[in-house]
């Protein structure tokens, strides 16, 4: 005898995020980070990886980690004239609750709105070194 | 390494994102505060009363002004305190978190929450609240 126990059907919300956090690509759409972090935890992916965004608007309130392998290239990354307002230093050293994990994505020709970025000290020194947002547009970052 | 949940962010349809009162729900902290600006309510969480809520994130909260936090469960934060809390690097402002002012959180949960503001609160946090695991 086999044994046949029922798999609960997925429902069409469900499956629409893993459909989401499956793809690899995303062009000229607007993104909802903290939505987008929690379509991956949801799919037990701790971190959004591996994904190229392009001519895309990434939408906050977020405050991202930007983890190994993270490219910005061409990228408004905020409405500021200080970079260091977009700028948190973790306080601990161990883990980062409360932030989206990103590694190894590509974000190209994206504008950020209303998102935070944190990392290690050598990301924040080097993020904090773009002057302005029209530098941070002309200019490329990599994690 | 991030702090990752597996629970769903709650309904924003179910919120009224104006209320003062919150009482026993579930909900995802930028899902409120996007429906607050979307009402009208402005770009900061004011003068409301959180109790027994499980509040998710991902977010970062500013804590401003009136912030109090009264037999709140932080979450997972590895036993250490430091590991929820974000120190902005400008002095000025603070993009990307979820500012919160005049606000009491009373026997809630956070899930997957972070903390920032000014140095004095964050030097409060670390010293006085303990955290288990």
């Amino acid at each position: 005898m086999t044994d046949q126990t029922p798999t609960p059907a997925m429902s069409a919300e469900e499956a629409a995020g893993r459909a989401l956090v499956a793809r690899t690509s995303f062009e000229k759409e607007a993104v909802w980070l903290p939505s987008l972090a929690v379509q991956h935890w949801n799919a037990g992916q701790t971190a959004i990886d591996g994904k190229t965004f392009t001519d895309c608007l990434i939408e906050g309130p977020a405050v991202m980690a930007v983890m190994n392998g993270t490219v910005f290239d061409s990228c408004t990354m905020g409405t500021t004239s200080d970079m260091r307002n977009l700028l948190y230093r973790p306080v601990g050293r161990d883990r980062m609750a409360g932030v989206v994990g990103v590694s190894n994505c590509r974000f190209v020709r994206c504008r950020f709105a209303q998102v935070g970025f944190t990392g290690s000290d050598e990301l924040l020194d080097e993020l904090a070194g773009i002057q302005t947002v029209t530098a941070a547009a002309s200019g490329s970052s990599r994690a | 390494m991030t702090d990752a949940a597996t629970a769903a962010a709650g309904d924003p349809r179910q919120l009224d994102p104006l209320a003062r009162e919150f009482t026993g729900g579930r909900f995802a902290l930028f899902d409120l505060y996007r429906a607050n600006v979307q009402s009208g309510g402005g770009a900061v969480l004011e003068g409301r009363v959180f109790t027994d809520c499980v509040i998710e994130g991902p977010a970062v909260m500013l804590a401003l002004e009136g912030v109090r936090f009264e037999g709140v469960n932080f979450g997972q934060t590895g036993g250490d305190m430091r590991n929820m809390l974000f120190r902005p690097m400008s002095g000025q402002m603070a993009i990307g978190s979820i500012p919160v002012r005049n606000c009491t959180f009373r026997n809630c949960q956070f899930q997957t929450l972070g903390i920032t503001g000014p140095d004095e609160l964050l030097n409060v946090l670390v010293e006085q609240v303990r955290t288990t695991d």
